[in-house]
C-alpha cells in the first residue's frame, strides 16, 4: 500500500508520521512517499514564530478548537520528554493586549493559568486597557520540522524534492491515496477560491531579555494586524501584519517601519535589539480549514484523496488533531480496501 | 562644610546603589566608592538577581515590605523603559512549587509582585512531587549589567570609584567626612560584627535559551532563574562555610534536582560554576555609628547584612543609608557652625 504525501510542512511531516504510527504495523506493506517543492528551513512553518494560541474565536467552529486543544495535550505530554529540546518545545507565557473588554476565547481552559491582567499589569502597556496573562507552548518549526523528518526517515519513510503539479503525477503507479498537504499551493492542484494567501511580515532581532510573548489585538483592523513580539530559543520574532490576498513573498520596506515603529513603542527597550533577519510568508488562509477525503477519477484509476491544509496562521498550533484527524480518514479507507483485518464475526 | 565628602566601601549591587542614592538624596555630596571588588567578581555577580524577598527573622514585617515595595517600583519604571536591556532588568514569570503546603500561603510581599495567585491543579501536574504552588511574575536583574549599569550612572554623576582593600575605617578619616560601610561579608573582619556570618551559595550558569519561565521550590533550595543570557541553577544555603571554591558533587546534585523540576535541563550548555557567601544576619543592619577615637569622631552609616535578599530589597535599604547620611551631613554642619560661634 503506498501513500504520496504533497508537502513537507508541520502538516504534511505530522500527519505522514501519524499516519506511519498507528497503522505501520496493521499494514505490513504500508509505503510513505514524501513530495515537496520546500523543505525545513524554506517552508511556511519555518517562518512561524512558533507560539501555540489560536485566533480570538472559533466562529463556532467546535472542531477546530477540538484540533486545537488535542495538539495542545499532545505537545504538554511531550513536554517532559527528553525529546522536547530537540523538538524546539517548551513553555511560555506572556499578554493579550486589548482597547477594550473582550470575551474569553475558545482556548482559555485549554492553555494553563489564564487570567485577565491585573491593573498594574496593564501600566506595563500604556494604550492597552484590558487584557489576558496564560501560559502556552512555544513549537519551534527550525527544530520541530528536522525532529518530524528525522522519525520519517527512521521510519523508511522517501523524500522527494519536486514540485507536483498534479494529483495524477503521484498517483500513478500504485498510489493508493495522496495526502494534500500543500498549504497555499493547493490551488494549483485543484482550485479552492476559498483559499488565499495572508501575507505577513516579521523582523527577527536579538533581544533576550524579552521572556514573554505579547500579542495586542486591534478588533478593527483584525487578526495579526497589530504588533506582536514573541521571544524564541534563538531569537524574537516581532510582527504584525496580516493582509489578505497578497502574494508577495519580498520584504516591503513599508511593512518593515509598521512593525519596527510599533513594536518599539510597545516595548521601549527593543529600540536596542539587534536586528538579525526579516522574512515574509504567506499563511494559507481559509474560512475552514479543509480536513476531508475525496475521491478523484484520474483516467481509468480511482484514487483517494485526503485534503489537510488551509491552516492559516494557527498551523502548528492545530496540526496533531488534524494529523490524528487525517490518520482517522486513512484508517477508512484502509477498512474500505479491506486493508485492515476486520474481526472474525458471523457470516449472516 | 561645601561639599561633604563620602566614601562608600563596597561596590556591589548594596554600595553602588547605595552611592547612587547618596548622589540623589545630597547633590552637593562628592561620593567615591571603594571597593578590594568590582563586578564581574563581587558576591552580587553570583546572585541570580530574583526579585523574591528573603525574610529576615528580626527587622518588622512593615519595614521589609517597604523595602521590596520601593526597589520593586524603582525596577519596575526601568524594565519598562528603553535602558531596559542595558541596565539587565527585565520581568520574568513562573512558579513557586512546595511539597507540602506552607503554613503562610500568602507571603508579604504577594500585593507587590504581579499576577500573584495559587498555581491551578493542571500547572501543578507538572511537579509530581510538589502539593502546592504559587504563580507570579516578578524582575529580575541580571549582573554584570545591572552593576555596570549603575556604575556608569555614578561616573555620570562625577563619583569616583578606586580598587583599593580597606583595613580599617580609620584609614579614611583624614580624606573622608562619612563613610558608608556596604561591605557585605567584609563587614565580619571590617567593623568586627559576629553577628554577620556566611551562607554558601553554590550556582550554575548554564546555557539553556529556551527556558523562559522560573521555577523555584519554596524551601529556597532548588530554582532555576532564567537570566537574559544565562539560567541559574541552585543552589545550596551552606551555613557558616566560608569556602569560595566550587564544590564537584554539589554541582552534580544542583544540576540532579534542577532537572527533576525542569526535564529539559540535560540540554543545557556551557556549564559555569559560581561560589558567593551571602553575607547573613536576623536583621539588615541600616544604621548609623559614630566611631570615636583620640577625641576624633568619625561618622559611619552602615547598610549590610542583606543574605539572600539583597536585590529584593537593594534600593530600598539604601535610600534609608542615603537618608541616614544625610542627616550625618546636617549633624556636621549644625555642629561645624556652632563651633564657628
Amino acid at each position: 500500500m503506498r501513500v504520496a504525501i504533497i508537502g513537507a510542512g508541520v502538516i504534511g511531516l505530522s500527519s505522514a508520521l501519524c499516519i506511519h504510527e498507528q497503522f505501520h504495523s496493521l499494514v505490513p506493506s504500508l509505503e510513505l512517499e514524501l513530495y515537496a517543492d520546500h523543505f525545513t528551513p524554506h517552508t511556511t512553518s519555518d517562518g512561524a514564530a512558533g507560539l501555540w494560541q489560536p485566533y480570538l474565536s472559533d466562529h463556532g467552529n467546535l472542531q477546530e478548537t477540538l484540533w486545537n486543544k488535542e495538539t495542545f495535550d499532545y505537545l504538554l505530554g511531550h513536554l517532559h520528554s527528553p525529546a522536547a529540546k530537540e523538538m524546539g518545545l517548551f513553555l511560555i507565557s506572556g499578554y493579550n493586549l486589548f482597547t477594550e473588554p473582550v470575551p474569553d476565547p475558545s482556548w482559555k481552559n485549554i492553555v494553563l493559568g489564564f487570567r485577565n491582567l491585573t491593573p498594574k499589569e496593564l501600566e506595563l502597556f500604556p494604550g492597552y486597557s484590558y487584557g489576558w496573562f496564560n501560559t502556552a507552548l512555544m513549537l519551534e518549526g527550525r527544530s520541530y520540522l528536522p525532529w518530524l523528518t528525522n522519525r520519517l526517515t527512521q521510519r523508511g519513510v522517501k523524500f522527494f524534492h519536486k514540485k507536483v503539479e498534479s494529483f495524477q503525477e503521484v498517483s500513478g503507479d500504485g498510489v493508493d491515496v495522496v495526502l494534500n498537504c500543500s498549504g497555499l499551493r493547493s490551488g494549483d492542484l485543484q482550485p479552492d477560491p476559498e483559499l488565499q494567501p495572508g501575507r505577513g511580515q516579521i523582523i527577527k532581532v536579538l533581544a533576550p531579555w524579552v521572556k514573554h510573548f505579547i500579542i495586542t489585538h486591534n478588533l478593527k483592523s483584525g487578526i495579526y494586524n497589530s504588533p506582536y513580539v514573541i521571544p524564541g530559543s534563538e531569537f524574537t520574532v516581532l510582527g504584525g501584519i496580516y493582509q489578505h490576498g497578497n502574494w508577495s513573498e519580498e520584504n516591503s520596506a513599508k511593512d518593515h517601519k509598521s512593525i519596527w515603529d510599533s513594536c518599539c513603542q510597545l516595548l521601549p527597550a527593543l529600540q536596542k535589539a539587534k536586528i538579525v533577519g526579516e522574512w515574509s510568508g504567506l499563511r494559507p488562509a481559509r474560512p475552514w480549514v479543509r480536513l476531508e477525503r475525496e475521491s478523484i477519477r484520474l483516467g481509468n484509476r480511482q484514487a483517494e484523496v485526503i485534503h489537510n491544509y488551509g491552516h492559516g496562521g494557527f498551523g502548528i498550533t492545530i496540526h496533531r488533531g488534524c494529523a490524528t484527524a487525517a490518520a482517522r480518514l486513512f484508517g477508512s479507507i484502509l477498512q474500505e480496501k479491506q486493508q485492515l483485518a476486520t474481526p472474525p464475526g458471523p457470516r449472516l | 562644610m561645601a561639599s561633604p565628602k563620602v566614601a562608600v566601601v563596597g561596590a556591589g549591587v548594596i554600595g553602588l546603589s547605595t552611592a547612587l542614592g547618596i548622589t540623589e538624596t545630597c547633590p552637593s555630596c562628592s561620593v567615591t566608592v571603594l571597593s578590594d571588588q568590582f563586578s564581574p567578581n563581587t558576591t552580587s555577580d553570583v546572585a541570580a538577581g530574583m526579585l523574591i524577598p528573603h525574610t529576615y527573622p528580626d527587622t518588622p514585617i512593615h519595614r521589609q515590605k517597604q523595602w521590596f515595595k520601593e526597589t520593586f517600583t524603582y525596577l519596575f519604571a526601568i524594565s519598562n523603559s528603553a535602558e531596559a536591556s542595558e541596565a539587565g532588568i527585565h520581568l520574568v514569570s513562573g512558579w513557586q512549587v512546595f511539597k507540602s503546603t506552607p503554613k503562610e500561603e500568602l507571603p508579604f510581599w504577594s500585593d507587590i509582585v504581579l499576577g500573584f495567585r495559587p498555581m491551578t491543579d493542571s500547572e501543578l501536574q507538572k511537579f509530581p512531587q510538589h502539593q502546592f504552588g504559587q504563580a507570579f511574575t516578578t524582575l529580575k536583574c541580571d549582573c554584570p549589567p545591572y552593576l555596570l549599569w549603575l556604575e556608569k550612572r555614578l561616573k555620570a554623576t562625577g563619583t569616583q570609584m578606586y580598587t583599593r582593600k580597606v583595613a580599617d575605617l580609620w584609614e579614611l578619616h583624614s580624606e573622608y567626612d562619612i563613610i558608608v560601610n556596604c561591605t557585605g561579608m567584609g563587614a565580619h573582619q571590617l567593623v568586627g560584627d559576629k553577628e554577620l556570618f556566611p551562607v554558601r551559595g553554590q550556582v550554575l550558569k548554564v546555557h539553556a535559551p529556551w527556558v523562559k519561565q522560573f521555577i523555584r521550590d519554596g524551601d529556597g533550595l532548588t530554582y532555576i532563574y532564567p537570566g537574559i543570557h544565562r539560567v541559574t541553577l541552585g543552589g545550596t544555603r551552606e551555613k557558616g562555610s566560608w569556602s569560595l571554591s566550587p564544590d564537584a558533587d554539589t554541582t552534580r546534585d544542583i544540576f540532579d534536582r534542577c532537572c527533576s523540576l525542569e526535564p529539559s535541563l540535560p540540554g543545557a550548555q556551557d556549564i559555569e560554576v559560581k561560589v558567593g557567601l551571602r553575607p547573613s544576619r536576623q536583621c539588615v543592619r541600616v544604621q548609623t555609628e559614630v566611631l570615636s577615637q583620640g577625641g576624633v569622631k568619625l561618622p559611619v552609616v552602615h547598610n549590610y547584612g542583606h543574605g539572600a535578599g539583597g536585590f529584593s530589597v537593594h534600593r530600598g535599604t539604601a535610600n534609608e543609608a542615603a537618608h541616614l547620611v544625610a542627616e550625618c551631613i546636617s549633624a556636621l554642619q549644625g555642629s561645624s557652625s556652632r563651633a564657628k560661634l
